[in-house]
């Protein structure tokens, strides 16, 4: 099978184009660098199957970093390459499209977000620039479709470049400015709305109170629709229909016993339980469907919306500064909200940051002190219950905590924290439609490999009860536990199901019968000490074991310090 | 090359791009060699006879933001030292 490579610069579309080619439900972001894992697919064009590869956006093929390795990388490899130009943009882009046709590959140029040309007064003289790039240019508008047809017809006949050789820096830059004069012609244009806006919000005067301002109304948002979700359709489904049936369809064939136990614990017809029973069947998929996922799509709603509005730079710009003091940038803003869903996708985002030690204090921080949305969701359904105040003071503490271990890693971690530098992309229009998609993609993510976890974390917890090895647990770690953190011994189960999942570990403290001061403690400890398998994996590839074996270091010190700590503090010695 | 500090010998005239207010307007006349990387500039737009505005400035030492030619570019005070540019 033929293999299609998808090249462009960040923020040319090329991910809409890839869906478009493929039909696959695939992620396009408004934020350079977030498609930082590859995505594939495959289309068939003119009876003949092709793989396609959509590669991290980058600016040249002179790799500066981890993204702009893997594209050069995936390049050699290719047999056709699709160079994804932002027809709007087209001088800055013309500098990797040369690079690509000196690669001497069959090539096709593809001129997106051509519609928007158009507004912009933005003139190009397509048979022209054919002739002097010695390949197919064909425009399109991916989002909506156009050119989409010309483009996949374009593939069989794709050709490596006639006119263009291999050259110098500076020969390129000559080239690009000569085929910009010859081939583009630009008018006037008016201020729009977008324009307006894009000014007010990096103007540090109004920018930043309206930067808090909109956090506070995403933060609302996420938390008050999330409710309502859960209030009006969830827990009327679980406890008014589904409950009552499964209940009532265990019964009949396992009445009592260990089956019966696995599967609804101590779930009655009369009192469907679903937080406290245990059961794969009750708790195994109220906690996934009824606790996490209506904060899950909330939560990824938003995010989708920012990203395709093309906030964040902006959010990026005006945090710079905050940043630079824990030895990052404002970039860092971007995996930091991404690892407030899932710290995965978190870490893997943290590629767009320039060197290890960026990367390094990055996820570290993250690991430490971004709770995920499912165990964010879990600690406002635990702790909401005694009040707002304890929910505060777990967030006060991690909040804290990252200033605090950022400060000091800036200083110990050896190696360079280079400055901003990043492209503000203009705003667009989100689209309701992808914005759907998108979250409906990520609330699917979630379910795939949040579902099965939490069912194997509750039949590993029920088994571990009944073989009595809570007990021998309990007992191993009661000192520890209970004269050192003030918990009560049974909470080790919960620290044990932390390294899988933190949702189901944070959901296994409720029938312990701890105070409210108790949970908090626990609440801090399960977010610090370590990070669940998926995100661990995720950081040794990225980090290397030398370094993640440092991370893990600092995660249980630190966790088992602020335990002690808030012991102190909450409970008293 | 044989200067590798801030910005070329070449800039008569000019001044840093970092002491620019906003809403002044320069035209490059060197990007220097130093953090960041002379070829990464160029690659965003910021290239030796374009004219760029100040859009913004951010307090506390922070970030600048560039218009070069319709495109907005984020670019640390730091590095914005290392472009000389000729005031307009």
């Amino acid at each position: 099978m033929k293999q299609i490579i998808l090249m462009g610069c960040p923020n040319v579309g090329k991910s809409v184009l890839f869906s478009r080619l493929t039909g696959v439900n695939v992620i396009s972001s408004n934020y350079p660098g977030t498609t930082v894992d590859l995505t594939r697919g495959t289309t068939r064009i003119g009876g003949e199957k092709y793989e396609l590869i959509d590669i991290p956006g980058t600016y040249s093929l002179e790799p500066t970093t981890k993204a702009e390795e893997v594209a050069r990388k995936m390049l050699q490899s290719g047999d056709i390459v699709i160079s994804v130009v932002d027809a709007t943009h087209l001088e800055r882009n013309l500098y990797l499209t040369l690079e690509l046709l000196e690669m001497k590959k069959p090539t096709i140029v593809v001129l997106n977000l051509w519609d928007e040309t158009q507004h912009l007064g933005i003139e190009i003289d397509l048979a022209r620039l054919e002739r002097e790039l010695g390949v197919q240019v064909v425009p399109t508008c991916a989002l909506c479709g156009t050119g989409i047809m010309e483009l996949a017809a374009a593939i069989n006949m794709a050709e490596p470049s006639k006119t263009i050789q291999p050259m110098s820096e500076e020969e390129r830059w000559l080239r690009v400015g000569k085929l910009i004069r010859d081939t583009q012609q630009v008018h006037h244009r008016h201020h729009t709305f977008w324009d307006r806006l894009a000014d007010i919000t990096v103007q540090p005067a109004t920018g930043i109170p309206l930067a808090i301002l909109a956090i506070l109304l995403v933060f609302l948002f996420i938390i008050e629709i999330g409710n309502a979700l859960i209030e009006y359709v969830l827990d009327p489904f679980f406890y008014g229909l589904y409950g009552p049936g499964i209940i009532k369809a265990v019964n009949s064939f396992a009445p009592s016993g260990l089956l019966h136990n696995i599967l609804i614990g101590t779930s009655t017809v009369e009192a469907p339980d679903f937080e406290q029973s245990l059961g794969i069947l009750t708790t195994g998929l109220y906690v996934p469907f009824g606790m996490v996922l209506p904060f899950i799509l909330t939560f990824y709603f938003m995010l989708s919306l920012l990203e395709d509005l093309g906030y964040l730079p902006r959010l990026a710009v005006l945090v710079d500064t905050g940043f630079h003091k824990l030895g990052l940038h404002g970039s860092a803003i971007v995996p930091t909200i991404l690892g407030c869903g899932c710290n995965v996708p978190g870490a893997l985002a943290t590629r767009i940051l320039e060197t290890e030690k960026q990367r390094f204090i990055a996820m570290t921080l993250m690991a430490i002190s971004i709770p995920c949305m499912a165990q964010s969701a879990m600690i406002f359904a635990i702790l909401g219950r005694y009040g707002l105040r304890w929910i505060l003071i777990v967030y006060l503490t991690l909040f804290v905590l990252y200033l605090f271990i950022g400060l000091i890693l800036k200083r110990i971690v050896k190696g360079e924290s280079p400055e901003l530098l990043l492209e503000v992309p203009p705003y667009r229009k989100p689209d309701l439609r992808t914005l759907l998609k998108k979250t409906w993609s990520k609330a699917y993510g979630f379910l795939a490999e949040a579902v099965p976890f939490v069912i194997l974390g509750i039949l590993i917890v029920n088994l571990l009860y009944v073989f009595g090895i809570v007990d021998a647990l309990s007992v191993l770690f009661a000192p520890l536990l209970t004269k050192v953190l003030g918990l009560p011994e049974g909470a080790i189960i919960a620290l044990i199901l932390g390294i899988l999942r933190k949702d189901i570990a944070i959901g296994i403290l409720l029938p312990l019968g701890m105070t409210p001061q108790q949970l908090t403690v626990a609440c801090i400890i399960l977010a610090t000490y370590f990070p669940c398998i998926a995100t661990f994996v995720v950081m040794l590839r990225e980090l290397g074991v030398k370094a993640m074996l440092k991370a893990t270091g600092l995660m249980v010190l630190i966790s088992f310090s602020v335990g002690v700590l808030m012991r102190m503090i909450l409970i008293g010695v | 090359m044989k200067n590798p500090g801030v910005f070329h010998e070449s800039g008569v005239g000019g001044v840093p791009l970092s002491s620019l207010l906003p809403g002044e307007q320069g035209r490059i006349i060197a990007v220097g060699m130093g953090m960041g990387g002379q070829h990464h500039f160029r690659r965003m737009g910021l290239r030796e006879g374009k004219i760029v505005t100040v859009i913004a400035t951010q307090p506390a030492r922070g970030p600048f933001v560039l218009d070069v030619e319709g495109a907005q570019i984020a670019i640390g005070r730091g590095m914005a030292m290392h472009i000389l540019v000729e005031k307009l």
